[in-house]
């Protein structure tokens, strides 16, 4: 019964995804005093790049980088719990923060691989883009999340959850608001949305890693995309917002958190990758060393 | 001529989708490309049809040659349509691409583009205006829905008459035969 | 069954190596194989045996060798890195002046195992200086024109110095240099004297093991020599620094005794300078490497950060510290062995190991690659592999123990360590294949086929302890319980255990496993079979490309973020030395002028130098 509820899981957070981004295209559309496409064209998008005739390959890590990307982003769904329900816990108890945090990157690194053996020099390009991007976020990421396990005196995310029980104000999004500011900050990274999506760069880069996957290749990468975004929302959620009790709370929550890189991406240009390390490393990184040592000495 | 067959549920659905999300290759090089920003961005906002650019030509469905083309660029354009993936179609932007236009006597452009490579669908005009860029996207996505855009399958199948064609004007030819 | 018979027979043979070299290769091949596995006989699979050659009677100072204990664990693992670089060696080595090489290497192996053997102060000493002379020779052997060898050299000397110091003034206090003995009787040692003691044997340890500060003969050494006998000291030797640590913290002193000594104003600076230090030297180290574009010179700053984590460990606490440390050492120890004998099997080949030269060799030398490609990943931690194990333990002690900073900074540290290890796999397997490279014969002997299936071995270990780690850690809890009653990572189950998180490899390794075979599936039925194109086919060449320069991404390769770092990597610890140097000679240009002017300075002068030799010599006394 667990499989069942396992896949049933995965295809919802993958439908739900999807929707996300079209939503997104449909409030920037509007922002932008456009119509926009129509909310469910993200799933055309995909249906049609499954639907591509021909592909192309350039050996076989290239063959394997969206095989990696999904295998990343399912992994790491799999370990954040959807919801407290028993169900929706899948494999919650397998590892703890640290063990997330590390297979967060398995699925990048993979297909980081693959783009590589793409010879794109923009690919390659935009992969040492997004590592450096990566670097830069992590710092601001990882001062929250050891003040969050400094404050639960755990690193096992159902620990971290259930400090949070008992009303909104014990969220540590409220309870820890020097931790929750760079971690957030760092989400805005991590979503690799208008201001940090360097790695990508259409305009500078072609799509950076992706420029060389095409068709079906791509239908891949995107439903992955869809996946991992929404575990990290999921993620955050857990951390953040005191997790959810039930699927359709998380569905909201996972929402509200959604809207914020959105709208800070629908306002900021593109940053240089030297200003992005530059400004991870600087004002958030300061908040969350701050909120480290006033943890500290309490 | 490739025969009207009878689609299956699969090919319906597939050519369904292909009409409704149409990313753009652009080529701009003619003079019609000033025409594409408005038609990309709010004023026209050609999104809300699913029709969106495109990267690279690896992600493209649509190859859209925005006007006149010199042999130099004829031979770029060949190479990016080359490396998308199929099913792909040409649109032939402005009466260049159609007949030469008005580099008629030019002694380095092409003058039908449709010798060169399977256009789709033309839109006429010296240059079109938005509206009616974006009426023969809408008339693409129509005939692709119908699965009658078939260029891609007529270039697969009378490569030979194309590159004899391209050939001809490339003079000095090395583009490499890996392409396809 | 390790006992005198051992010792002189090892040095026997190793000779007769020597000799025979010169005679046939095939034999002398044959024979170094036979002594490797004579010695992993002899001292991997006998255990608990030890034997004494008196060498002062009346100052009771013997060398005297046992078998138990951590150092067990560092001879195995000598054992496994050197087999495998001995594979390699055999095989990149055809002319006979490079018997003196083989000698060389094979003597420096015999001595380390009896080194990590070694159990009293003063074998480990005369083990550790006949070491550091042999290595100087190899370094020598190869590197003519600059003086690489001759850094290393002083500096080791200097460590050298303080050791043989730290080791006179404990034999003035207690009168034994037994470890057994030493660790009851070191409370005769005064306070102050203790801790000129420690601070000796730290600095001597830490040059050994290139801390930050004192690595500047790192690179130097490690890139002139033979990138063979590169992987040996990267793997092993740089171990045994921090073999001489664990001795100082566990055997020689107590940890927590040394740990408070050091404690003023209640604040455990100790602690605080080994994990800030080791840390920092970890971040330094990865942020250099990334600047690099020669293979070898990622991995040697590669190697120093690695062994920061293991010298951060040490600042963790009693209980925590050593499990860190063993894990640590173990998986880098592997990783290092395999990368670099990869390394050394392309330079032989190619000829190359500048990123500029090379690219899309997994073409030629797939096996190789995935080789390189699983000890990458292990080595960056990602999640599966055994690479993870070392930096789970890591995070989740540093966290216990209270170093939040430290925590940060090593995490910010191995987060860097992707960029390097991708920028690895990218510059030499992936991409572009150089003209040149592409017609080589890669596997023109059955020497090429052996080594390339020798060098898979590691990383199968890696994929098969990363996915059931379970005997790795019950051996090596076994190994630590020797010296410490109990540690507090455990197992339970399948699970890993600390006091704050969990981690189920087996179960974690299945979910990846499962995940991985059936997109690997869904990928397979979905695709048509796509059609391969050329290397040079990309999207973005309107104009076709057809040579390797032209497309292949090395230079400039993270330009964004050492823009961001440039202050840190411009200035280099030389010129930090210099400006030290520069310091002393000011000191000295006005002393000299005092002295030179009157003659009442010229009094308090020689007041002073009095002064301080009689603190000096009251103090060692
Ligand atoms: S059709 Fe007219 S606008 Fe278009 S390229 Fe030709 S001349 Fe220019």
């Amino acid at each position: 019964m667990n499989i069942v509820w396992t896949v049933l899981g995965i295809i919802g957070v993958y439908i739900y995804g999807v929707f996300l981004m079209g939503l997104g295209r449909k409030i920037s559309a509007r922002v932008q005093l456009r119509y926009g496409p129509p909310v469910y064209q993200n799933y055309i998008d995909i249906l049609k790049l499954w639907t591509k005739k021909t592909n192309i390959s350039h050996g076989i890590m290239f063959d394997l980088g969206p095989v990696f990307l999904l295998t990343g982003s399912i992994g790491t769904l799999l370990l954040i719990p959807i919801a407290a329900t028993e169900q929706l816990m899948y494999f919650g108890f397998s590892g703890d923060i640290i063990v997330i945090m590390y297979l967060m990157v398995f699925g990048s690194l993979g297909f980081a691989l693959a783009a590589s053996q793409g010879a794109n020099p923009f690919g390659i390009m935009g992969i040492s883009r997004a590592l450096t991007l990566l670097a830069a976020y992590e710092l601001p990421f990882i001062l929250g999340i050891v003040i969050l396990m400094m404050d639960a005196n755990s690193a096992s995310l159902s620990n971290i959850i259930s400090h949070q029980a008992g009303g909104y104000m014990n969220w540590y999004i409220f309870k820890q608001p020097l931790a929750a500011i760079p971690a957030f900050i760092a989400l805005l990274g991590m979503m690799g949305k208008q201001p940090f999506d360097i790695p990508i760069a259409p305009q500078e880069i072609a799509t950076g890693p992706m420029a060389e996957f095409g068709g079906k290749y791509l239908g891949m990468m995107m439903s992955s995309h869809a996946i991992f975004m929404t575990a990290k929302y999921i993620l955050f959620v857990n951390l953040f917002l005191g997790g959810a009790g039930n699927p359709i709370n998380m569905i909201f929550k996972v929402f509200l958190i959604w809207l914020f890189p959105l709208f800070v991406g629908l306002v900021y240009p593109r940053f240089k990758t030297s200003q992005a390390v530059r400004f991870f490393w600087g004002v958030p990184s300061l908040i969350g060393l701050i909120g480290l040592i006033i943890h500290w000495l309490r | 001529m490739i025969e009207k067959k009878k689609r299956n549920i699969f090919q319906i659905i597939d050519d369904w989708a292909s009409a409704r999300s149409l990313w753009l290759l652009m080529y701009c090089t003619g003079c019609g490309a000033i025409e594409l920003p408005p038609t990309m961005t709010s004023r026209y906002d050609m999104e809300r049809f699913g029709i969106a650019p495109a990267g690279t030509p690896r992600q493209a469905d649509i190859l859209l040659i925005t006007g006149y083309l010199s042999i130099k660029t004829l031979k770029r354009v060949i190479r990016a349509y080359e490396q998308m993936q199929s099913p792909k179609y040409v649109i032939g932007l402005g009466s260049c691409t159609i007949n030469g236009g008005m580099y008629w006597d030019s002694y380095n452009t092409i003058k039908m583009l449709d010798l060169y490579l399977p256009v789709d669908i033309w839109i006429a005009g010296c240059m079109p205006r938005p509206e009616s860029v974006i009426g023969g996207l809408n008339k693409l996505s129509d005939i692709i829905k119908a699965g009658e855009a078939n260029g891609w399958k007529k270039y697969n199948e009378n490569l030979k008459w194309y590159r004899a064609n391209q050939k001809k004007v490339i003079k000095k030819w090395d583009l490499p035969e890996f392409n396809y | 069954m390790v006992n005198v018979l051992y010792f002189y027979a090892m040095i026997m043979s190793i000779v007769l190596i020597y000799i025979i070299g010169d005679i046939s290769k095939i034999l002398r091949n044959i024979l170094a194989i036979f002594i490797f596995l004579y010695s992993l006989v002899s001292t991997v699979f006998v255990n608990e045996a030890g034997f004494t050659i008196n060498v002062m009677k009346s100052m009771n100072l013997n060398m005297s060798f046992s078998y138990s204990g951590i150092g067990t664990f560092f001879v195995i693992l000598n054992h496994i890195a050197f087999g495998v670089i001995l594979i390699n060696i055999l095989n990149n080595i055809n002319k006979k002046r490079d018997n003196g090489f083989l000698f060389n290497i094979f003597l420096i192996f015999y001595l380390t195992t009896l080194l990590f053997m070694s159990s009293n102060l003063f074998t480990f000493f005369i083990m550790w200086e006949f070491i550091s002379i042999l290595i100087y020779f190899n370094i020598g052997i190869f590197d003519k024109k600059e003086n690489s060898g001759l850094k290393y050299i002083l500096m080791n000397a200097l460590g050298g110095m303080s050791l043989l110091l730290a080791m006179a003034m404990i034999f003035n206090f207690t009168g034994t240099l037994d470890f057994e003995r030493l660790s009851s009787l070191y409370y005769l040692i005064p306070r102050s004297q203790a801790i000129v003691i420690i601070l000796l044997f730290t600095f001597a340890m830490l040059i050994k093991s290139a801390f930050w500060g004192l690595h500047t003969w790192v690179k130097d050494a490690y890139m002139r020599s033979n990138t063979c006998f590169t992987a040996y000291m990267s793997s092993v030797l740089s171990k045994i620094g921090i073999f001489g640590l664990i001795l100082l913290f566990y055997k020689i002193f107590p940890y927590d005794y040394v740990i408070q000594i050091f404690t003023f104003y209640n604040i455990q600076f100790f602690r605080i300078f080994f994990t800030i230090g080791g840390s920092i030297t970890a971040i330094l180290a990865t942020i250099m490497a990334i600047k690099e574009q020669n293979v070898k010179a990622i991995l040697t700053y590669s190697s120093i950060a690695q062994v920061g984590y293991i010298i951060a460990s040490f600042g963790l606490g009693y209980r925590w510290s050593i499990i860190s440390i063993m894990t640590i050492t173990t998986v880098h120890l592997l990783i290092k062995t395999s990368l670099f004998s990869d390394l050394s099997f392309i330079e032989y080949k190619t000829g190359q190991t500048d990123g500029v030269e090379l690219g899309g060799l997994i073409k030629v030398i797939p096996f190789t690659f995935v080789s390189t490609l699983i000890s990458i990943i292990a080595l960056a931690g990602i999640v599966p592999l055994m690479g993870f194990a070392a930096k789970w333990i890591y995070f989740e002690n540093m966290f216990i123990s209270g170093h939040y900073i430290a925590l940060i900074i090593s995490f910010l540290a191995s987060t860097l360590a992707f960029l390097y290890c991708y920028k690895i796999l990218s510059i030499v397997f992936l991409g572009i294949i150089n003209e040149k490279n592409s017609s080589i014969n890669y596997f023109s002997s059955l020497g090429d086929s052996i080594v390339t299936i020798v060098n898979m071995i590691i990383p199968i270990a890696l994929v098969i302890f990363g996915f059931y780690p379970y005997p790795f850690f019950r051996f090596m809890f076994e190994k630590i319980s020797k010296i410490l009653p109990s540690a507090n990572v455990f197992l339970s189950g399948n699970f890993i255990e600390s006091s704050i998180g969990y981690w189920n490899p087996l179960n974690i390794a299945t979910i990846v496993v499962i995940i991985f075979v059936s997109m690997f599936i869904i990928f397979v039925l979905l695709m048509r079979k796509p059609r391969k194109v050329s290397q040079y086919d990309i999207a973005m060449s309107a104009e076709p490309v057809r040579s390797h320069n032209n497309l292949h991404y090395v230079m400039n390769f993270y330009d964004g973020f050492l823009e961001v770092v440039k202050p840190i990597t411009s200035k280099s610890s030389k010129r930090f030395y210099g400006k030290i140097y520069g310091f002393i000679e000011d000191i000295g240009d006005v002393l000299r002028k005092l002295h030179l002017n009157s003659l009442t300075s010229k009094n308090i002068l020689t007041g002073i130098i009095i002064i301080v030799l009689i603190i000096v010599i009251w103090s060692a006394v």
